[in-house]
């Protein structure tokens, strides 16, 4: 058992960096470019001597464990990371509302694919693409996924969702996430926000925002649930600003509460 | 310009103490005229419905309601700043208020009144997975010798958030048993922004979250431990406790 008097030490951000204290059967991974180092484990594991790269923390890590992203680390991951032990990749830090903590993934790469169950990202803000890219950001297929607190800008060069749920996120919950397009031209959309292109069970969405911003999204759907049928679809609070539209698959059962609508949305 | 809308892909069944008529059939899905009670709403409904409970609302049951379907039950409205829609349990042999045995129910912005007469069944026990509970209130009181959530072994996946748990005794020698129980192994228990309270007197079984049982990814977030209530989590757990606040000399063994 870890147990730590001051939490993980963040003074912004999530709770689960933020709150104190924190007892965790866990060990958690700090993370800080550009200062840190990379090393195998037992490195990490001190604030004060954090790793550089989101991948060497995931090496390191094993099931049940927090990486800690600190305050104002970037980084351009150099390949997809496929998520497969269940893990929390927390950011600290918040500036105006956003998280500080910038992810980018590899030109034409994905960033991360989920494939174990419980696993976590909270706090981040999930750049856009910078080269053009076929599958979705993030691909969930394992159960129990949570997405908390992040900022999922979408630019042209991508060519997917922001965040893909697949047959298997059954019990997905995302929230106080936002997806907003930040096309500059109609001619160079991004596809859509969030996608869910296999049939779940017990999805929730709680005050996510589609914001269509200037230009939209060029799949029409900002939040696009027409491939696959959702089971108790629960969302709370979703917000639908500057054209963006959401759909979602008629064989779907549940409830969708939209709490600000703007500019002319369709659903 | 906004507009606030709520898009339903389920039925939707309406209930109110006040004015509610009870009837079979489609009586129910229109709020104007909305069903008195939930036995009837729950008969009415069908899997994956809604049974929205009017503000005022007010039931006092005197036998269990299972849940075998899997029912979102909400309440509507809030009253200075609780749940404006009460159940309370007032029968004799210990029975639950609610029984939940269906996958993915929902309970929601509801305030369970300590039992009218001295119980030691759980108020809500949930037997299956994927239960939710958000923004409900407990008052537990003098003859609430039970738990007012136990989750059963099994019920994996269950969510609790914003909901409180609040000793209200004002006799040490009277004291109601504990907030929140696990009685089995499962895994994947969600905690987030609950709020455990001792009150003035406290829980008898000394845990107000008493959580002594095997839990595979314990994820307690925002916990709020006010006035010495204390939890216990089973040694053979994994996940996080993640405190909020507490005070009282509240304490967490794990």
């Amino acid at each position: 058992m870890l147990y730590l008097p001051n939490g993980a030490g963040e003074k912004l951000g999530d709770t689960l960096v933020t709150c104190k204290p924190l007892q965790t059967t866990g060990n958690l991974w700090y993370v800080h470019a550009p200062d840190g180092i990379d090393g195998a484990s037992p490195a990490g594991k001190n604030r004060e001597k954090p790793l550089l790269t989101l991948a060497q923390a995931y090496a390191n890590a094993t099931d049940g464990d927090i990486i800690v992203l600190m305050d104002g680390h970037a980084e351009t991951l150099a390949a997809l990371i496929t998520v497969a032990k269940s893990v929390a990749i927390v950011g600290g830090g918040q500036s105006l509302g956003f998280p500080t903590v910038k992810l980018t993934a590899a030109p034409h790469a994905a960033m991360f694919l989920v494939t174990a169950v419980a696993v976590e990202l909270r706090n981040l803000w999930i750049s856009p693409s910078t080269a053009g890219l076929g599958p979705a950001r993030v691909t969930v297929t394992g159960a129990d996924f949570r997405m908390r607190g992040c900022y999922v800008p979408c630019g042209s060069s991508d060519l997917a969702a922001g965040l893909e749920l697949q047959a298997g996120a059954d019990r997905a919950r995302v929230a106080d996430t936002t997806f907003t397009s930040v096309a500059t031209a109609t001619a160079s959309q991004p596809e859509s926000g969030m996608k869910i292109t296999g049939a779940i069970a017990d999805l929730e969405l709680e005050e996510v925002i589609f914001d269509g911003g200037a230009y939209g999204f060029s799949n029409v759907w900002a939040l696009d649930g027409t491939p696959a049928a959702v089971t108790r679809l629960r969302g709370r609070q979703v917000t639908l600003k500057s054209n963006a539209n959401a759909r979602m698959n008629a064989g779907s059962t549940g409830f969708l509460d939209l709490s600000i609508i703007s500019n002319g949305p369709d659903f | 310009m906004s507009t606030p809308i709520a898009v339903i892909f389920s039925t939707v069944w309406y209930v109110c103490s006040i004015n509610g008529i009870d009837a079979a059939g489609t009586a129910g899905t229109n709020r104007a005229r909305p069903l008195k009670t939930l036995a009837q709403a729950y008969t009415n409904a069908s899997a994956n419905d809604i049974i929205c409970c009017l503000s005022g609302h007010a039931e006092v049951l005197t036998a269990t309601q299972v849940f075998a379907k899997s029912i979102m039950l909400v309440g509507q409205g809030t009253n200075g700043g609780l749940p404006a829609v009460t159940f309370q349990l007032n029968a004799a042999g210990n029975p639950f208020l609610f029984q939940v045995t269906a996958a993915g129910c929902e309970i929601r912005n509801i305030h369970f009144l300590s039992a009218a007469q001295a119980s030691s069944g759980a108020t809500v026990v949930v037997q299956s997975t994927a239960f939710r509970m958000l923004e409900c209130y407990f008052e537990r009181g003098a003859s609430d010798t039970g738990p007012g959530l136990a989750i059963t072994n099994n019920s994996n996946f269950a969510r609790i958030l914003d909901t409180t748990f609040v000793s209200t005794a004002s006799l040490t020698t009277a004291q109601p048993e504990s907030g929140i129980k696990v009685t089995g192994t499962i895994t994947d228990l969600e905690l987030d922004g609950v709020v455990f309270s001792g009150g003035a007197a406290g829980w008898s079984n000394f845990y107000a979250g008493q959580l002594n049982q095997s839990i595979t990814r314990l994820k307690a977030t925002s916990i709020s431990q006010l006035l010495g209530a204390d939890a216990i989590v089973g040694a053979a757990s994994s996940g996080w406790w993640n405190t909020q606040a507490s005070s009282g000399g509240a304490r967490l063994d794990w």
